[in-house]
Order: structure tokens, then sequence, then C-alpha cells
């Protein structure tokens, strides 16, 4: 039972990083109607960029906190400028143009941008030197098997007992017998800082969002161009600013996620975004297209289905499953759990 | 180096080699073109309907033969693991047909994109046709080399002729307007008689035992293939050849598969090799753009498809 919350947890910090990814995704589809393929590469652009920004930082003496916040800054902003100036470049000028071509223009820009970082950083994943120490909550209890009045001797090395393993008094003598003075009993339930971490940077990016969309008058353009760019465009919106907008905040929160997917895995390399970058793409498909809180909701159900398939069937089906809910929601439910269905105009 | 591009060992080894392989892409491409081109289902899968005729022919084959096979029974098998190739990436084809007939534009294209990557996958976790380490098959009538690239110029070029008229045949036929009139205006085409849901799983059902044909051949000349060779990538070329050379324009295919290949095969440096460097400042300057451009191949793909889609959309809105 407890694995299965383990592994429920996994899931959800899994689950957060892509719902990072898919509300990018969720935003320029709901605007523009284009399956960004090049997201999951500026979610590697990111990486890279806290990857480096990690490093400058590292030899200086920065609290971790703060140049993790910096880290995440710069991902961020360098990854939404990627962003916006690929659809200067690219999407603009075809964006009258039909879906086919606009899907292969999306995968053109996410090819040209996987190359341009092998280019640049090497093909080979590289380590993430992570800011955060990995620490356990709760952490492991201490037992000490030293009889009273005897000097503990420092040579002894501890022994961490696996979280199903109990500590019977057979077992104490037999460890108490190899000259082991210290057991960690690993807590049956445990969350790590990393996984806190990724809950929190979502909890924060996800109120954020919330607010500009709702509250501001971007916001206000962003759902204006989303229901009806023509009419937007003949209020006064300036539909192309906004589509610039939205592109830079999806792509802001896909570079932020790179680095908390690059501290998870702790490895980097320039063609990482492209399977995350798919699955969020079904987070948001499965969370009903176009609909923000239903990227989150997608995100977290790819997120513990992925983990619970890795953790009880077998890992090598980890990239089929994601595919295989897609099909299945899509037959379902195409409009997604979120959705709300669009009559068909004749 | 003109004689050396145009000498006998070239025109059966270099050419030849190219040869094949464009009349395999051009039974892919043009099979595509019935699905997306003519009936215009946005589909992304069809490498898996590939992959499939690939493995289930070249399985069939080397379980069957027996080590001193005579030309006889290799002909026999060659057709026989053609026909079940072709035929299991078919009943693949009305495997994702049917279902999709629920699904139109983006979310069609992404249901087949998943199809392609489950079967890459499912391919992944057979053992019997070696998984990821990948699959051998056995050189048919003994022949290798230039033999065997003579064998299969000859049968690919006849699967293409064929492919050409039968694809032809059916877009010029009642069955062939009843498609593109689907891909024109789903509704009106419903309206006026269509039987919409047969023609849409019919097509996928054609270009996918086609796509499967290919795939037994495919996997015959390679000789020793993996999953890697029917990756989503390989997916997306088919389609960039079928958009670039006109959806539902049988000709333009032909051009644009013929083009779409040989363009990288063109700037790679090896088949000019010492001549140029041997030559004039010009031509050194000009190997060295070559050199530069086909090391980072893949980043001048990926801007010459932005070009060319960017292009293309220019043209499709100047006012006529």
């Amino acid at each position: 039972m407890y694995e299965l919350i383990n592994q429920f947890l996994n899931g959800l910090s899994l689950g957060a990083i892509y719902a990072l990814i898919a509300v990018g995704y969720t935003m320029v589809y709901g605007i523009i109607k284009l399956i960004n393929f090049a997201h999951g590469e500026f979610m590697m652009a990111g990486a890279f960029l806290g990857y480096f920004t990690l490093r400058l930082l590292g030899g200086r003496q920065v609290d971790p906190v703060v140049s993790f916040i910096i880290a995440l800054g710069i991902a961020g902003t360098g990854a939404g400028a990627l962003a916006a100036l690929v659809d200067l470049a690219a999407y603009r000028p075809i964006r009258r143009a039909g879906r086919i071509a606009a899907l292969l223009t999306a995968i053109g820009a996410s090819l040209f941008l996987q190359n341009l970082g092998i280019e640049l950083f090497q093909a080979a994943p590289r380590g993430f030197a992570g800011t955060f120490v990995k620490r356990q909550y709760p952490p492991p209890t201490r037992v000490s098997l030293l009889e009273d009045g005897r000097r503990p001797d420092p040579e002894a090395a501890p022994v961490t007992l696996p979280p199903d393993r109990r500590l019977t008094p057979g077992l104490r003598e037999e460890l108490r017998a190899r000259g082991v003075e210290t057991v960690y009993l690993t807590p049956k339930v445990t969350i790590d800082s990393y996984q806190i971490i990724v809950l929190a940077v979502l909890a924060v990016s996800g109120l954020g969002l919330h607010l500009l969309v709702n509250r501001t008058q971007m916001g206000r353009a962003m759902r204006a161009v989303s229901y009806d760019p023509t009419a937007a465009a003949l209020m006064g919106v300036n539909v192309n600013r906004v589509i610039s907008v939205t592109f830079f905040v999806g792509a802001f929160l896909a570079g932020a996620s790179g680095v908390l997917f690059g501290m998870t895995y702790n490895s980097i390399d320039p063609q990482m975004g492209m399977m995350p970058g798919l699955k969020a793409f079904v987070a948001a498909v499965l969370g009903g297209i176009g609909r923000i809180p239903g990227a989150i909701v997608g995100g977290f159900l790819m997120g513990v289905t992925e983990a619970l398939v890795v953790g009880y069937v077998s890992s090598s089906y980890r990239d089929a499953i994601a595919f295989g809910v897609l099909i299945l929601v899509l037959l379902v439910r195409p409009q997604g759990l979120l959705g709300r269905t669009e009559e068909e105009k004749v | 180096m003109i004689e050396r591009l145009f000498s006998l060992n070239a025109l059966t080894s270099f050419w030849g080699n190219h040869a094949v392989f464009i009349g395999l892409l051009l039974i892919l491409t043009l099979s595509l073109n019935l699905i997306n081109g003519y009936t215009g289902l946005f589909s992304l899968g069809h490498h898996g309907f590939w992959a499939i005729g690939a493995y289930v022919g070249g399985y069939l084959i080397a379980a069957l033969r027996p080590a001193d096979a005579g030309p006889g029974l290799d002909a026999a098998l060659l057709l026989a693991g053609f026909l079940a190739g072709g035929l299991a990436a078919a009943a693949a084809g009305l495997l994702v047909g049917v279902p999709c007939l629920r699904l139109r534009g983006d979310y069609l294209a992404v249901a087949t994109l998943g199809f392609g990557e489950i079967v890459r996958v499912v391919i992944n976790n057979i053992d019997a046709v070696g998984g990821p380490a990948g699959m051998r098959t056995p050189y048919l009538f003994g022949l290798s080399g230039r033999g065997k690239t003579l064998l299969y110029l000859v049968v690919v070029w006849v699967v293409v002729g064929l492919t050409l008229v039968a694809i032809r045949n059916i877009v010029s036929s009642y069955h062939g307007r009843a498609m593109r009139s689907i891909s024109q205006d789903e509704t009106a085409a419903r309206l006026t008689g269509v039987n919409v849901s047969a023609y849409k799983v019919l097509s996928f059902v054609i270009g996918a035992g086609l796509a499967g044909t290919a795939g037994v051949l495919y996997g015959l000349y390679l000789g020793f293939f993996t999953p890697q060779n029917f990756s989503f990538m390989q997916g997306v070329a088919l389609l960039i050849m079928v958009v670039l050379g006109g959806l539902g324009n049988l000709r333009g295919t032909i051009v644009a598969t013929a083009a779409l290949y040989l363009l990288p095969e063109l700037l790679r440096i090896d088949w000019i090799g010492p001549d140029l460097a041997a030559g004039s400042g010009l031509l050194r300057g000009l190997e060295a753009v070559m050199l530069f451009v086909s090391s980072r191949y893949m980043i001048f793909y990926a801007l010459l498809l932005i070009a060319l889609m960017i292009a293309r959309a220019r043209r499709s809105m100047r006012p006529t």
C-alpha cells in the first residue's frame, strides 16, 4: 500500500512538470489553433540556460534559494524570448496557410532548435548541478544498537533498511554481531525536497497565470483573441502582440520546467524536450485543449499514470502509455475532461 | 568526376542504390497522398504501417526460408512475404481507420502519430523480431551487393508502377471522386449521398496496405533494420514530401519525393571527394560550403522546411 502512495507522489511531481509544459501548449492552441511542436524545445532551452546560470553562480557565495530562483527566472525569460522570436520568424508568416502547413512548420522549428542545441551543446547528456541537497521527508529515524556504556567505534558504518524491512529482535542481533552500531529506518511514505519544490513552483505559476488571465488587461485581450480573433482585432486588440505575449508566457513556464526536469533527473541533453513535450501535449488534450485548468489536471493524470505503469507494469512501456491514453481520450471524449463541445458550423 | 558518376559501376551501385530508395519512398508518399491528399485525412502515422509491413514480411520470410532454398522457393517466399506484409499493414489500417472516424484535423494527426509511436514501442518489446537490437532478413536468391541492388531495382520499380496505376485509377473513378469530395467538404459529401465513413476507412486500408508492401521490400533490401528506421521523423519526412509536392497531386509528389531524397545525398561530400580538393579555388570554396552544410545537415533541412512552408503560404495567398 505504501508503495502505491509513493508511486502516486512520484507521479504527482512528474505530473507537475508535465502540467507546466502543458499550460503553454494549451494557451498557444487556444489562441491560434497551432500544435506548437517546438514547445518541448523551449523547455530544453530553459534547462540549458538554467544549467549555465547555476554553473556561473555556483562558484560564488550565493544563497542556494536565491540562485535557484535566479536560474528559474533566466531560464523562463530566455525560453520565452526564444518562443516569441520563433513565432515572429516562422509562425506569423504561415498563420493563414492551413493546419498541415502550420503543423509542419512547427515540426521544422522543433527540429531546428533540437539540432541547433546539438551543435551548440553537443548531443551527450550532462549532469545538472542542483542547488539543493535532496532530502527525504520525513527523514529516516536513527536507531542506536550500542549497548549502554560501550564506546562507539568511529569506523562502524551505519546501515539503512529499506522501507519494507522491520528491525526485528533477530535482525537486531544479527546486525550487532556484524559490528553495526547505527541503523536508519526508512519511513514508508516519503516525499523528497525536489518533489516539494516542483509542486511549489507549479502552485505559484498556476496562481500567477490565473491572475494574469483573469485580472489584467492583457488577460482579457488573450481571452478575446481566443474567442474570436477577427472580432478582437476590430475592437482594437493588437492581435499579434497578444499572440507574442502568449508564446512568451507559455514558454516561460516551459523553460522553468526545464530547470525542474534537469534537477529531478540530473541529466539534460538537446533532445530532452521531445518526449516530455509530446506527453504534455497529450496532457493538454486530456484536460481539454485551450483550457488552462484542464492542462494542469491532465498533467497530473499523465504523471500519475506514467508513474504507476513504470512502477507496476514495465518501464519500457512508459512512452507508449502516453499515446495509449491519448487515443483512448480522443475516442471516448475528444473534447477532453474539462473541455466544452463545439457545434459544427455548416 | 563526370566519368566516375556515370561509369557502369556508378550506374549500378551508386545510382542504383538511390533509385531503389527513391522507388520505396515513392510507394510510401503516393499511398500517403491517397490518405492525406485525396481523402483529406491528416495522418502522421504512415511510418507505423511501413514498419508493420517490414517486420511481418521480414519475419515470415526469415522464419519459413530453409538455408538451402532454391530460386523457385525464394520467388514464392518473396511474393508471400510481400502479400503478407501488405495485408498485415492493411489490417492495421482498418484497425486505425475505424476508431479514427470520429476524429478530425489536428486530433486525427495526433492520434495517428500516437499509433506510429505505439507500433515502435511494441516492436521494441517483441524479442522474436530482435526488439531494439533489430532484425536480419535473408539474402533471397543468394544475391548480395550489385546483384541484390539490381534485383530490388526491378522489383521496387515494378511495384511503384503498379502503385501509380492503382492510385490513378482509384482517384479518377467514382470512388476517387467520393474521396475527393470528402476532403473538400465532408458535410456536403454526406448530404449528396457519399458514404463518408466507408470511404475514409477504405482510403486508410489501401494507403496502409501499400505502405506495408514498401516496408517488406525496404526490410529485404536493407537486410538489417531496427525500430529506429521507422521513427516519427521518418513519418514526418514522408508527409513533408507529400505536402510540398501538392496534396492530391501525384506528379508533384513524385518530383518532391525524388528532390527531397536527393537533396541531402547531393550535399554529401563523399561522392565527389578528392576531385574537388584538387580543383581550382572556386571548387575548393564550394567544397568548404558543402562540407559546412552537410555536417550540419539537420539544421539546414529544418530551416529549408520552414522556408518552403512560408514560400508556399505566400504563393497560396497571392491574389489570382
